[in-house]
């Protein structure tokens, strides 16, 4: 019965294709063509202005502005998977105080003006108690106007830019290590504990690359140190001989990389392939397995600033949440995951202290000392930030291995 | 290293030569551009993906399959898509946004399939570097370069040497003779849709193990249009030409020229070219209105 | 003469429901609206240089950007008022128009390259000039648009003002294209060799087309500024100019009308789509495909084909056709 009906529907269209399709002459089997796209359309149209006051009341409403398409798919695709496992947990021993979590996550498409509209939909739709912020800095940047006023709050993922925390926005968290303390620890460790002299930056020209290459410049040149060379490449670039080679002509000790998995995996590989064997420094974003997978065998050796990584871990708290992931999902968590997760936690540490609406929620989490997260123990300062110990690591065997 | 870059630099072009000439192929034949061609690459790069590093196909094997794939492809389309609205008549412009929807569908429902990580090819075509004299050459540069000569080769021998050729081609200049000689510049154009398809796949695969499968490697796709404009619209060598040097410009360009603004001097060159000689470089068709 | 008042009737109550949006509408309903009420001045720009000269641009981007960057700096740096950043904005995209329109030298498929490659440097532009746009990472601290001493911050106030100018934007195009600028346009799209033989100067009504077109362009970015009060490059690439024209042909390239209703239907349509993920796109894109290959007039068109089929409008239209004695 119900395979007839479907194919009822798809009739309609089909004939519509091969049958008449004169201009300017409607026939009946084009009409319904269009009528059930329209009708689709409009049901879709219409699951969305409906508010979804189907949830009961008591749940803890978690709004998630996440990129799941557009230029950093993966890391918002990885953050959901490390709240909504976080969420797993605590709703399968109970909840908070009895509520449940409840998660939506909504596409930002990595687009700021889309972010903003998800951003406010999320309050005023939606009536989120709290965002768990996945968007980009710039998709931030531009929807922190919306909960400036009066919250919700929003604890971030991936909104590392440091001009995230200095808007003055009360209701701002972000629980990674901001771009500046990346950028610093690693030129720390390169400039001042490896005594490396000269450096050649490969510049990723969007936000992040050209934040933090300028984070590392400054900072290695306070330990005496130069850039030699500085070549910045676009984001879908996929042939970096040509500035591979400039680079090396400039002479550096050794190359910066500011850029994403994707990109840098190429240049390690394409620079090996030219018989150029600097040492690579790097950030972040390198530690997904993506970077080792695209780099091949180029990718051990290079050492990195990182906020979190899941090889080699000790901390008891943090193995045993790696295995259970492993279990249910798979794979190791990655950096994003991760840190969604301890989000989620720290939400729920906050409801279940009695915090409900938006200042004592800020509040409470400005007052958390010491939090046990499985990045690390998290304390918020008053602008919103946090202070985090910055690991680095090296990829030996394709993994990253912790050496400081 | 001058001369691993210019090879580099070849290799790439070839690359946009292929889709190069399946914008071309199709544009003679229907008057249509089909921005859909990039997506062939999307699929040849993950289909081959699949069959390489999933199944343990060896490359060799899989490339033709790819090929095929890239056919089947690119004849789907033509005849659910393309040819109903050429028979109705539908103005060129429409058939060129719907074939603009054709990439979304197409590059995220890939998405959907294989996921939105990049994927690395286990096997590729060729690797490692040979040393001659000063100059190290890298092979899979050579092997994807010669590979593409070879396709557009076959390509000219095909259409200019056998009897199915001929009449693709006599379909594109001119159906109404055409089909009145008996040719039937439906299954011809078909054909051509087929050729194409075969050509951005085998893109698509060549491009893949030297960097990474992904759903969105279809970009490529702005660049290769260039190219074919560059070369003068419509006109087959041209379409070879125009990705070989865009290839090169673009490589020379970063090494001699700000890096920052790569591609503004490529699309810049581009510009004043298009100004100085409007029909490509070889000359190409006129744009019928749109 | 009953046709016009009728017709003038529907459009003013059309303008008086939107008007009335903020009045019975969430402010999220209204922010969505916003959104698409700027896309819809960028698209009928657009349709000015696509839809009536024919002339097919994939850099209309860059324009949106010119002005929303001239507006940005003014207003935050220079402590501009609105109004006046709005109205830099215009000449500033204008002047990147008359830029461009170098371009019309070459036709068809080679001025779309043309435009393409236009928006891909002007693009780069906004990424490399940092220390004017704030680069990649973005132009933050647009103050709160104002009309003199009176205040547009809230949302409401602000939709208002997006209505007013696509009011005035609509009307004024509607006149151009039946006046004569609107004819020679329309004789120069469907068929340039009549329109030389007619004495119509091809070169310098394209140019003009170009330049008003992006004029318009840089007012929507001029508003998307104040909307957003943030601006930053990945907000006007090649994509975003694909999309524009994306919505002009879904809505109907023919006329103003297609421009507007393609850029609210799919700029609400895709926003409503977003719980879906990766499927949202898909079906997106296969929406388009559909909506091209069975509306070729675009929603426009399936709109008027519905009207002359019914009653009131099947009337006048054969009025029409009678006094025209096209019956």
């Amino acid at each position: 019965m119900k395979i007839r009906s479907n194919t009822a529907m798809a009739r309609p269209v089909k004939t519509a294709a091969s049958g008449a399709m004169e201009l300017g002459r409607l026939s009946a089997s084009k009409l319904a063509a269009f009528g059930a796209s329209a009708l689709a359309v409009a049901a879709i149209a219409a699951t969305a202005f409906a508010s979804p006051a189907l949830a009961q009341q008591k749940d803890i409403r978690i709004g998630m502005p996440a990129p799941l398409s557009g230029a950093l798919a993966n890391a918002g695709t990885t953050a959901r998977e490390g709240a909504q496992f976080a969420i797993d947990e605590i709703n399968a021993k109970g909840g908070v105080n009895g509520r449940k979590l409840n998660l939506i996550v909504v596409d930002d498409k990595t687009d700021p003006a889309e972010s903003t509209q998800v951003v406010r939909q999320f309050v005023e739709a939606d009536k989120v108690d709290v965002i768990l912020n996945a968007a980009s800095s710039t998709g931030t940047l531009a929807h922190m106007a919306v909960t400036r006023a009066a919250g919700p709050v929003e604890v971030s993922v991936l909104a590392t830019d440091p001009k995230v925390t200095q808007g003055d926005h009360p209701y701002m968290f972000v629980a990674a290590a901001n771009n500046t303390q990346l950028g610093e620890g690693i030129a720390d460790y390169a400039a001042r504990e490896k005594g490396i002299k000269k450096f050649g930056v490969m510049k990723l020209n969007e936000a992040y690359g050209q934040n933090i290459s300028k984070v590392f410049a400054d900072r290695v040149k306070t330990y005496g140190a130069s850039v030699t060379s500085e070549q910045a490449y676009a984001p879908d670039t996929k042939d970096f001989k040509p500035l591979l080679i400039a680079v090396a002509d400039s002479k550096p000790d050794a190359i910066f990389l500011s850029g994403f998995a994707n990109d840098s995996g190429l240049i390690v590989k394409q620079a090996r392939e030219l018989g150029i064997d600097l040492p690579f420094f790097g950030t972040n974003p390198l530690v997904v397995p993506q970077f080792a997978k695209i780099a091949g065998a180029a990718a051990d050796g290079v050492v990195v600033s990182t906020l979190y990584v899941s090889a080699g871990q000790t901390r008891p708290k943090t193995v045993a949440f790696i295995k259970a992931f492993n279990a249910k999902l798979g794979h190791d968590p990655d950096v994003y995951a991760a840190h969604a997760y301890d989000i989620v936690y720290l939400i729920a540490k906050v409801f279940g202290d009695g915090a409900g609406d938006a200042s004592s929620i800020a509040s409470q989490l400005r007052h958390q000392v010491n939090f046990d997260g499985v990045t690390g123990t998290i304390n918020f300062q008053e602008n919103g930030a946090v202070k985090k110990p910055i690991s680095i690591v090296e990829i030996k065997g394709g993994r990253p291995v912790l050496i400081r | 290293m001058l001369g691993a870059t210019l090879l580099g630099g070849l290799a790439i072009g070839s690359v946009y030569s292929l889709i190069a000439l399946g914008f071309t192929l199709i544009f003679r034949a229907t008057g249509l551009i089909n921005f859909a061609q990039g997506e062939m690459a999307t699929l040849g790069a993950l289909v081959g993906y699949s069959l390489v590093s999933d199944l343990g196909v060896p490359f060799a094997a899989a490339f033709p399959l790819v090929m095929l794939v890239g056919a089947v492809a690119s004849l789907s389309i033509d005849r659910l898509v393309l040819r109903p609205m050429r028979r109705a008549g539908v103005p060129e412009v429409n058939m060129v946004i719907a074939t603009v929807g054709l990439i979304l569908v197409i590059s995220h429902g890939a998405k959907l399939i294989w996921g939105a990580q990049a994927l690395s090819y286990t096997e590729g075509l060729a690797s490692g570097i040979v040393r001659v004299g000063h100059f190290v050459i890298s092979l899979q540069n050579v092997a994807i370069l010669a590979v593409g000569l070879v396709l557009m080769l076959a390509l000219h021998l095909f259409l200019h040497h056998t009897r199915t050729g001929r009449g693709l081609r006599a379909a594109a200049t001119d159906p109404l003779m055409a089909s009145l000689s008996g040719i039937d510049v439906n299954l011809m154009r078909s054909m051509t849709a087929a050729c194409a398809g075969a050509l951005g796949a085998a893109a698509g695969a060549l491009l893949a193990p030297m960097y990474y499968a992904s759903f969105d490697i279809g970009y490529i796709a702005f660049k290769a249009f260039c190219a074919a404009v560059l070369g003068g619209f419509g006109n087959i060598p041209g379409a070879m030409i125009g990705g070989l040097l865009i290839g090169e410009i673009e490589t020379l360009g970063s090494i001699y020229i700000s890096s920052e603004y790569k591609d503004a001097i490529v699309y810049g060159l581009l510009i004043v070219l298009l100004l100085a000689r409007p029909s490509g470089i070889l000359g190409g068709r006129a744009w019928r209105s749109a | 003469m009953a046709e016009r008042i009728a017709s003038r009737t529907t459009m003013v109550v059309v303008i008086l429901i939107a008007a009335a949006l903020p009045l019975y509408a969430p402010t999220w309903v209204i922010t969505l609206f916003s959104r698409a009420l700027i896309f819809a001045s960028l698209v009928l720009g657009l349709q000015i240089i696509a839809g009536q000269a024919g002339q097919i641009s994939l850099g209309h981007a860059a324009f949106f950007g010119l002005g929303a960057y001239t507006a940005a700096i003014l207003s935050r740096d220079y402590g501009v008022p609105f109004p006046l950043a709005m109205l830099a904005a215009a000449a500033a995209a204008a002047a990147g128009g008359l830029v461009m329109s170098v371009a019309v030298r070459v036709r068809g498929v080679y001025f779309a390259i043309a435009t393409l490659a236009f928006g891909i440097v002007v693009n780069l532009l906004f990424v490399n000039l940092v220390d004017i746009t704030g680069g990649a990472r973005g132009f933050t601290g647009i103050p709160a648009a104002a009309l003199w001493s009176f205040s547009i911050e809230s949302q409401g106030r602000y939709y208002l003002l997006v209505l007013a100018v696509l009011v005035l934007q609509y009307a004024s195009l509607v006149r151009m294209a039946g006046g004569r600028f609107g004819r020679a346009l329309r004789c120069i799209r469907e068929n340039e060799l009549a329109a030389r033989s007619v004495g119509i100067d091809l070169v310098r009504y394209k140019i003009q087309a170009i330049v008003a077109g992006c004029a318009w362009a840089g007012v929507a970015g001029a508003l998307m500024t104040g909307f957003l009060r943030f601006a930053s490059p990945e907000m006007f690439t090649l994509l975003q100019s694909i999309d524009a024209v994306t919505m002009l042909v879904v809505g109907g390239i023919a006329s103003p009308l297609g421009a507007l209703v393609g850029a609210v239907v799919m700029s609400v349509v895709t926003s409503n789509m977003r719980s879906l993920g990766a499927l949202a796109t898909v079906v997106d894109g296969l929406l388009i495909v559909l909506a091209m290959m069975y509306l070729p007039g675009g929603l426009a068109g399936l709109a008027r084909q519905l009207w002359r089929r019914s009653s009131w409008g099947g009337r006048h239209d054969r009025e029409r056709q009678l006094g025209e004695g096209t019956a």
